[in-house]
């Protein structure tokens, strides 16, 4: 399922110098008889994050890193106090740990609805599908702004960060996580509060518009047969948000293209406290409860960070060779003459040492976490989840499967967070004051929305000898590598068909079904003639 | 609310069909009871800081009341805004974003006809430029998210053109510029040493209008939308301190109305995170709190709908609403050794003895100035801002007007002055 790129050099072919950029990620693909036949993604933003982080003191990544990315900032707080706590060796109060599993686990349910109603969802209502039976009933619900479904979604995806805000503070960029706990000693009201909040946003959004059923009757549903028979088991599922979107996307063929790589990273999260109270790189795995791992040709795999490095042959940086995130280099070119040597991107790509296959590239999200839940040999502690491996295997990956892995999980981590509230002990200890090493190595990880999101840090003399941050969206939008592989996002978009050449919708579909952090523009071409047919942006927040 | 069986796109969904406000808010199915409730948050906003003073319309002339808010609202003619994202985390949308919960805000933010908007457009790329150029010719709003990144235009690039020169052209026909968030204040994280892009805030850049400073990493969202209702309900700027930010919502340190302060007076502090004064609410100077040096609304706004705060939680605060805080508090969660309190001649040591009460502190150190005032010169009078008390040279708190030369928006090189700073 690898695309491989030969044609180095026609990556230039219809930009000029400065590329044409609104937001921060810029797509182009070129369209030869209605079907996309190559796709780059191009990341338009360099901030220097990681040469700011250089030198300075260790905690600081606590505080810049979040500020990558506004919609994912608790996950950047979460994985940077994991990396300091395996550098330091501390010790988490496993009270800290139920707290910095709910706050993250918040985070990701925000981002659910927030993202069908405001990003996802848009696209279902475009008029090249005003001729389908279904259009009326999906602009009644998902117009944006006026959807009967809209502003609930999108006004009840505020709650769960409320929660986050009970313990942190405030969301966005809350900084209350810190090595060896958190800062929040929270008492019976803040739980109290904290359970009712998340109650309401599952009787008001989850069970009444989105499942239509109560969390316990959607968790049965364990194989796509399970699922097809749950839409049709009653009217109130039939016709809640979900039961719709699936009649939907099937009757308009989101099932049918959108499939990527095919291949899968999920260095996993959450942390069954007792497992995890002296944080270690090589414990992590056992440790978890969403589980991490690598899907790779049909078949899964441990995850092991060692085994990742970054290319940056098509990015605007230097550097001869992959190099693994601790060896890691951040050495930025111009973007304008780096051009010529046919670099395309301030993202670096990812890639994983799959045994056997050599560096791949690998989609990281949602889809990812839920085929790591059908790897063999779960712990007992640990999430173990067929429906997606069925679905994958009965359906293949596609635009419709990610977004249902997505949804999936409001139900599944609902049922955790409600768990983890209830068993902070309000007597015990939600902090270790560390010892500050020093000198060492960390590896923090978790799994934001939008998927993988790892931090890896060397402190020498007691400063950041190096931090290198590897994003989702790196992994899923990264350009070519030396091999001239795509990237995950590229290669989703080739083959997608194209129904109307001057409003190419799918491509909206494919791009907003990884749910890229980034605000980026489609740049449809003309294969043959190079003719810009259209241009429009997706992951605009409505 | 009925609808036509065409999709409704998103740029048309906000179009202003009616005259005023008022009458929109009318149209969309808005109750007066809930636009009143939407003014009575702004008026909680307006009531934070310095008084307001000069509110059009105001029957005492000092900080207006919902129903004043909700008057001057009504009247509002259909305003332009430009909406611009640069360099940026979108931290501050979200936080925007937040500030719903009612729906009210949002009628009044997606009626302002934000006529470009990336993150809340989702028309094509085209009509997105064209609305932007549009919208540029007339007299407009120009809100601002966002750093300029000044090393490389290639490091930010937006319609084929780099960051400041969208900027420089959305600002020639503005009637008030609003730099919201720190990235558009002065740069914020990506302007810490050493600076890799040269990111510097509107004000380095757009030197000949007032700028107004929303200050914070992100501002709360309310604040945001209170300084624009404050604009458009007035027509003017809101009066400003000596860092271009509101004093409606700035004009007091979160150490004055900080609910642990009590504990700071008594000398009670948290010295670990988990320790019994933590649980018992103690003050959080030792463990990095730089309230003291923070002009802020949070104690009193709040954060995600009223829910907490930051001091609330537990968390020292950070000093995201100052300028250059990354740099400056670093280390971010230890004490300052023996760092002198504002308006204080004790350290916080010998205040944590008890030997000094600093009731009156901070009150009279905050100079405000309307924000054109402002821009005419008066930085100086940062040099009594409290960082100076924190044992830092004025350098810290402003680069030097020396540092700005010519005002032609070059700013001085970004490895200078963080020199300077160190
Ligand atoms: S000011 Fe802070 S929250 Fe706002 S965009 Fe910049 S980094 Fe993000
Ligand atoms: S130092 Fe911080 S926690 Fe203590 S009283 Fe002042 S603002 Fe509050």
């Amino acid at each position: 399922m690898t695309a491989v790129d030969s044609s180095a050099g026609s990556v230039d072919l219809f930009v000029s110098p400065m590329g044409r950029v609104e937001g921060d990620l810029d797509v182009r693909v070129t369209i030869e008889d209605g079907v996309v036949t190559s796709a780059w993604t191009e990341a338009a933003m360099f901030r220097g994050f990681e040469m700011i982080l250089r030198g300075k003191d260790p905690q600081a990544g606590l505080v810049v890193t979040p500020r990558i990315c506004g919609i994912c900032g608790g996950s950047h707080l979460y994985k940077a106090c994991y990396a300091l706590d395996t550098a330091w060796k501390t010790h988490v109060p496993q009270n800290a740990t139920l707290i910095r599993n709910i706050a993250q686990a918040c985070e990701t349910l925000q981002s659910i609805p927030r993202y069908f109603y405001a990003l996802f969802a848009i696209d279902l209502v475009n008029k090249n599908y005003a001729g389908n039976p279904m259009y009326d009933e999906a602009v009644r619900r998902f117009a944006p702004y006026v959807g009967t479904s809209y502003q609930k979604g999108v006004v009840l995806s505020g709650k769960p960060v409320e929660v986050y805000a009970i313990f942190g503070g405030q969301w966005p960029h809350s900084s209350f996580m810190v090595p060896g706990g958190v800062m929040s000693a929270p008492n019976l009201a803040d739980v109290t509060r904290a359970t009712a909040i998340l109650n309401h946003w599952k009787d008001n959004w989850l069970e009444k518009e989105w499942l239509g059923c109560s969390i316990d009757r959607w968790m049965e549903i364990k194989t796509w047969e399970d699922m097809q028979a749950w839409v049709n088991e009653n009217e109130s599922q039939y016709n809640s948000d979900c039961g719709f979107f699936i009649r939907y996307a099937l009757e308009i063929g989101l099932d049918k293209y959108g499939a990527g790589c095919g291949n899968f990273i999920a260095p996993g999260t959450y942390l069954e406290p007792s497992l995890y109270e002296n944080p270690t790189v090589e414990g992590r795995q056992d440790a978890l409860i969403g589980r991490g791992g690598v899907y790779a040709n049909g078949q899964h795999f441990d995850y092991d960070q060692m085994l990742v490095s970054e290319d940056v042959t098509h990015s605007f940086y230097s550097g001869s060779r992959p190099l693994h995130p601790w060896e890691g280099e951040t050495d930025p070119l111009d973007p304008v003459k780096s051009r010529e040597k046919g670099k395309y991107s301030w993202a670096k790509s990812p890639r994983y040492e799959v045994p056997g296959l050599g560096r791949t590239p690998l989609e990281a999200g949602p889809l990812a976490r839920r085929v790591a839940a059908g790897a063999p040999n779960p712990g007992s502690h640990q999430d173990s989840d067929p429906l997606f491996i069925d679905m994958l295997a009965k359906l293949g990956p596609s635009v419709f499967v990610r977004q249902m892995a997505r949804m999936h999980e409001a139900p599944k981590y609902f049922t955790w967070v409600m768990d983890w509230l209830s068993k902070i002990d309000l007597q015990g200890s939600f902090h270790t004051k560390p010892a500050e090493l020093e000198n060492g190595k960390g590896w923090g990880a978790t799994e934001a929305a939008r998927g993988a999101l790892q931090d890896w840090i060397v402190i020498e003399n007691g400063k950041i000898a190096n931090y290198q941050v590897i994003t989702p969206t790196a992994w899923n939008i990264g350009p070519r590598d030396s091999e001239g592989t795509l990237g995950p996002i590229e290669q989703a978009l080739i083959g997608t068909p194209i129904k109307d050449m001057e409003d190419p919708v799918e491509l909206g579909h494919v791009a907003r079904s990884f749910d890229s952090c980034l605000v980026c523009t489609v740049h449809a071409y003309d294969g043959k003639t190079g003719r810009e047919l259209n241009n429009f942006v997706i992951n605009g927040m409505v | 609310m009925t609808l036509d069986s065409s999709p409704v796109p998103a740029a048309e969904a906000v179009v202003w069909r009616e005259k005023t406000l008022g009458e929109n808010l009318a149209r969309a199915g808005v109750s007066r009871r809930s636009f009143l409730a939407f003014c009575s948050r702004m008026a909680a906003v307006f009531a934070v800081g310095a008084p307001v003073a000069g509110w059009a319309g105001s029957a005492s002339g000092a900080t207006p009341t919902a129903e004043e808010i909700a008057s001057a609202l009504e009247k509002v003619t259909k305003p332009v805004v430009v909406w611009l994202q640069l360099q940026e985390c979108t931290g501050c949308s979200e936080s925007l974003l937040r500030a719903g919960g009612t729906t009210v805000e949002d009628v009044v933010l997606k009626l302002l006809s934000v006529d470009y908007l990336e993150l809340l457009m989702a028309a094509s790329g085209d009509a997105a430029n064209k609305a932007l150029e549009d919208a540029n010719a007339s007299d407009h709003v120009l809100v601002v998210n966002g750093s300029v990144p000044t090393k490389n235009g290639a490091f930010c690039v937006i319609g084929g053109e780099s960051a400041e020169t969208v900027l420089r052209k959305s600002a020639e026909n503005a009637t008030a510029v609003l730099a919201v968030g720190a990235c558009a204040v002065w740069g914020s994280v990506q302007a810490s040493k050493p600076n890799p892009t040269g990111a510097v805030g509107v004000e380095e850049i757009i030197t000949d209008k007032p700028v107004l400073n929303v200050a914070g990493c992100p501002p709360i969202g309310e604040v945001i939308v209170a300084a624009i209702t404050y604009i458009l309900a007035n027509g003017d700027l809101p009066e400003t301190d000596s860092e271009g930010r509101p004093t409606f919502a700035y004009g007091q340190r979160i150490h004055d109305t900080c609910p642990r302060r009590a504990h700071f007076d008594a000398g009670q502090f948290v010295k670990t995170f988990d320790d019994e004064g933590a649980k018992q609410g103690w003050c959080l100077y030792d463990v990095g709190c730089k309230g003291p040096s923070t002009f802020s609304p949070c104690p009193v706004v709040q954060w995600n709908l009223g829910t907490s705060w930051p001091i609330g939680s537990g968390h020292p605060c950070i000093g995201c609403t100052e300028k250059d805080f990354f740099d400056t508090f670093t280390p971010f969660y230890t004490e300052l050794p023996d760092v002198e309190l504002p308006g204080v001649e004790a350290t916080a040591n010998k205040v944590g003895l008890g030997l000094l009460g600093v009731a009156a502190g901070g009150v009279a150190i905050h100079s405000a100035a309307t924000g054109v005032r402002r821009w005419q010169g008066n930085r100086k009078d940062a040099g009594d801002a409290p960082l100076v008390a924190f044992g830092d040279t004025d350098k810290v708190w402003l680069p030097t007007p020396q540092g700005r030369p010519g005002l032609g928006g070059r700013h001085q090189a970004p490895d200078e002055t963080t020199e300077e700073q160190s």
